[in-house]
């Protein structure tokens, strides 16, 4: 990508999706976290992968909470906000954003 | 699909070559493809998160500024109030900024999917034209990746 960097330019596209930050890194961070939760707090590395650095549903002083550093001492956030989580299927197939499928099965004809 | 212009383009391809993608804008476009779908998880209610964040929110900057992490601005701090994970996908990347003739070209790209003898996908990519920059998973059964994350902050 000459301009942009691939992992900004794919969190753009995809915001008009309205499903959330599209991860052009979608791993978890390796020895970091083993997979993302609600209540995780971080921020986007430049390749487009999330660094978690605590999550607030869990003691301040959590052992998995001071894997890069130790936090600030903060009160944790109630479980009580968590009982409502609803659960989703997001269907199989493509998602785009200014991309579409060009029929290539026969005649190849696209129109636009 | 409700189509907004009536230009016809022909595009010529052997067999196996996937199913191809072209990019419909000027400058760029971008492609999540999951072979299985995904699995999402959302509070309801992300109204409680506010306060909650409008107390916490300045100490945790100062504290990360403190610690060099690389956090420009608060704004950039992300508080995760859902997400969707997916075992398996393939991203593009479209770039039709550098195209030699201005909306007659597009960047295309074809994407291949077969079973694996382990049941799992291989992606296979074809650049076909323009600047497309792409990648997929690889199967690790202990990764749990997530393809969206909702924020809070």
């Amino acid at each position: 990508m000459s301009v942009h960097q691939p992992s900004n330019v794919y969190r753009e596209q995809l915001s008009s999706l309205n499903r959330g930050l599209a991860l052009w890194n979608p791993k978890p961070v390796e020895n970091i976290y083993d997979q993302i939760s609600i209540g995780d707090v971080g921020y986007l590395l430049e390749n487009g992968a999330f660094m978690r650095l605590f999550n607030v549903t869990l003691s301040w002083d959590d052992p998995s909470n001071r894997i890069l550093e130790v936090p600030e001492e903060y009160k944790r956030l109630e479980q009580n906000h968590f009982i409502n989580v609803h659960s989703s299927e997001m269907r199989q197939g493509e998602y785009c954003s200014h991309v579409s499928k060009v029929d290539n099965t026969h005649a190849n004809t696209h129109i636009e | 699909m409700v189509l907004s212009s009536f230009n016809l383009l022909i595009f010529l391809f052997g067999r196996g070559m996937g199913q191809m993608y072209e990019c419909q804008d000027q400058t760029y476009g971008a492609l999540l493809y999951l072979p299985h779908g995904g699995h999402s998880k959302d509070v309801i209610r992300t109204k409680a998160f506010e306060e909650y964040i409008k107390d916490n929110v300045d100490s945790w900057f100062r504290w990360l500024k403190r610690k060099n992490f690389p956090v420009q601005r608060m704004e950039d701090l992300i508080l995760v109030t859902g997400c969707t994970l997916a075992t398996s996908w393939a991203a593009a990347v479209f770039d039709n900024n550098n195209m030699p003739t201005a909306g007659s070209d597009s960047a295309t790209i074809s994407l291949d999917i077969q079973k694996s003898n382990r049941d799992r996908e291989q992606f296979f990519w074809r650049n076909n034209r323009g600047n497309v920059e792409y990648h997929n998973s690889y199967f690790e059964p202990v990764s749990f990746p997530v393809v969206f994350s909702r924020r809070g902050l």
